[in-house]
């Protein structure tokens, strides 16, 4: 008895101990946010001594070509897009994969796998001159397209995993009945598979609004730009405000980890479950 | 009537999948290819030749094997590769059995304990370059506040503690996807089976030895391989903390290639690079297959 409550603290401490590593630089960003210019050039305290809302101020009044309303705008255009082109191609896509039996099946989901090991380094280089040879270098719709087909393999693959969890005896059923293919996957699979659907849209929707290197290497101008970059430049310049910064950086950061607290559930089960059947 | 029917359902196939492949082709594969043919033509944008891009055969590769930086660079990817996949993952088994045990809060610390995972990498760089910051960041602060540190450290300035510094963000960034996975692996385990190793009177080091780590050996496996795979292909992190710097210290391959194309504006030799990393990826892809098959014989 006496153990097991030994056990019992030592598990409360280290729970508290890692929950502290994992949360102090989220902790740091609000308050550092709310600090005005003085007390971030001076001995850091954690809370700040005159709590003051002149970094959102000023981050979302920045106008011309350095402005956060701009980019937040890309930025959600980039994300929703990314999201939509990559749910169509991968529900059809899995869907494809986990009910037909046509030459190539298993070879495609071989590949759909092995594109998570294509380093981005590799297509960078060749992605930058065939965008420049299509004419959609430095334009969104662009990295739109580079987000896709970055997000689709993975999409794919969390979605076939959810497919193949129902059975194909439902989808016989309704063709009996008198329902063709594409009916079946819209209105029976779909709406069976909305937790999949959950888990993908966000995987997808958070990659295309955290990306940072595809979007500095494809987009020039700034009124292009995503909040990745954006924020990103506002660093490293001699009067760094990091007030303001800091304040830019929980805007873009909060809705973000709303939606995991809200959808991680669907999240873990997705990625497990493709990662279990392979 | 019968033949009829199956190759219409088929075409139907292929209908669905359709959009998926010209996808994958178009922007996965023939950039591959792209990239295979450009390490072996001419592509210094500076120096534009008369003959276009001609071929040059191994030349690119032979001027990566040459150049001491790219040692350099696979030194410090290795080191890099090593070091956080080891520290995520055992970081984050430990974390999955904590949070495993239901304690008052549990609930509120598995919450939390997502925040890095979800925070965008920019803003984590960000919040760390403040917080390694020599003179006023609250690392120092702390540190030499504790009596652990004498003077103020230039974290992302020193080339001595700047990949550890580095290291140390993307550990942070990346222990909370394995915690997550394995917890969700660990909830997975038949609660029975440790109530009969109870009455059979195994210690709790034998149920984590015989129980808790035979099952969850499939996800692991899975999860330490992507790690792996990823690492490989990350470089957000080091690249926003210190642009591969000071004196090269923290630039891991992905920002060689970066650095060859972008800077020096020789994307032959950068594709040559690129190459080379798909085949090691290629490699840990290999075995990772190997590694799924065997778990699901096992």
């Amino acid at each position: 008895m006496k153990k097991s409550l030994g056990l019992k603290i030592g598990v409360v401490v280290a729970a508290v101990l890692v929950c502290l590593f994992a949360i102090f630089p989220f902790i740091w960003m609000i308050s550092v946010s709310f600090k005005p210019a003085s007390e971030v050039y001076a001995a850091p305290t954690l809370f700040p001594k005159a709590p003051t809302l002149d970094g959102y101020k000023a981050m979302l009044s920045t106008t011309g070509a350095f402005s956060f309303t701009t980019w937040l705008r890309n930025s959600v255009i980039v994300s929703l897009c990314t999201t939509l082109f990559s749910l169509i191609i991968a529900t059809l896509g899995a869907y494809g994969i986990s009910r037909f039996h046509f030459k190539g099946r298993s070879a495609l989901s071989y590949i759909i796998l092995t594109t998570q090991v294509i380093p981005g380094a590799l297509i960078v280089v060749p992605m930058y001159v065939i965008m420049g040879n299509m004419n959609l270098l430095d334009n969104m719709f662009g990295l739109i397209l580079a987000y896709t087909t970055f997000t689709v393999p993975f999409c794919t693959w969390m979605m076939k995993g959810y497919f193949d969890s129902i059975s194909p005896t439902i989808d016989e059923a309704a063709m009996v009945d008198g329902a063709n293919r594409f009916q079946v996957f819209s209105r029976i699979v779909l709406p069976l598979s909305l937790p999949g659907l959950a888990a993908t849209t966000i995987f997808a929707f958070i990659s295309g609004w955290n990306e940072y290197v595809f979007a500095s290497v494809l987009l020039r101008s700034y009124s292009n730009w995503t909040l990745p970059i954006g924020i990103a430049s506002f660093q490293g310049q001699y009067d760094t405000n990091w007030g303001t910064l800091m304040a830019g950086a929980v805007m873009i950061t909060v809705p973000v980890v709303i939606i995991f607290w809200l959808l991680q559930k669907h999240l873990v089960a997705g990625m497990t479950a493709g990662a279990v059947k392979g | 009537m019968k033949r009829l029917k199956i190759s219409r359902e088929t075409k139907s196939g292929y209908l669905f999948i359709l959009p998926l492949v010209i996808i994958l082709a178009v922007f996965l594969a023939y950039p591959i290819l792209k990239a295979a043919l450009m390490s072996v033509q001419y592509w210094k944008m500076t120096k534009p030749s008369p003959d276009g891009h001609y071929f040059v055969g191994v030349e690119n590769y032979v001027n990566v094997f040459q150049d001491e930086f790219f040692w350099n660079s696979a030194r410090v990817t290795v080191l890099y590769m090593v070091v956080t996949v080891a520290f995520r993952f055992i970081l984050g088994f430990g974390t999955a059995l904590t949070l495993n045990t239901k304690f008052r809060g549990c609930g509120l610390a598995r919450a939390l304990i997502i925040i890095p995972w979800a925070v965008p990498e920019v803003v984590a760089c960000l919040v760390w370059i403040l917080m390694y910051d020599k003179d006023y960041g609250i690392i120092n602060s702390m540190l030499t506040g504790m009596g652990v540190l004498s003077g103020n450290v230039g974290w992302l300035l020193d080339k001595n503690v700047a990949l550890p510094a580095a290291m140390a963000v993307n550990i942070w960034k990346g222990f909370p996807f394995v915690a997550i996975m394995l917890l969700a692996g660990l909830q997975g385990i038949d609660q029975e089976m440790y109530e009969a190793a109870t009455v059979d009177g195994a210690t709790r080091l034998q149920k984590l030895r015989y129980i808790t780590w035979p099952s969850l050996k499939p996800v692991s496996m899975v999860v330490f391989l992507l790690l792996i795979i990823w690492t490989l292909k990350d470089y957000a992190i080091a690249y926003l903390l210190a642009k591969g710097g000071p004196a090269r210290a923290t630039e891991i391959l992905t920002i060689f290639v970066q650095q060859t194309a972008f800077k020096y504006f020789d994307f032959g030799k950068a594709s040559a690079v690129g190459m080379l990393m798909l085949l090691a990826s290629c490699i840990f892809t290999g075995l990772y297959f190997r590694a799924l098959n065997k778990g699901e014989k096992a």
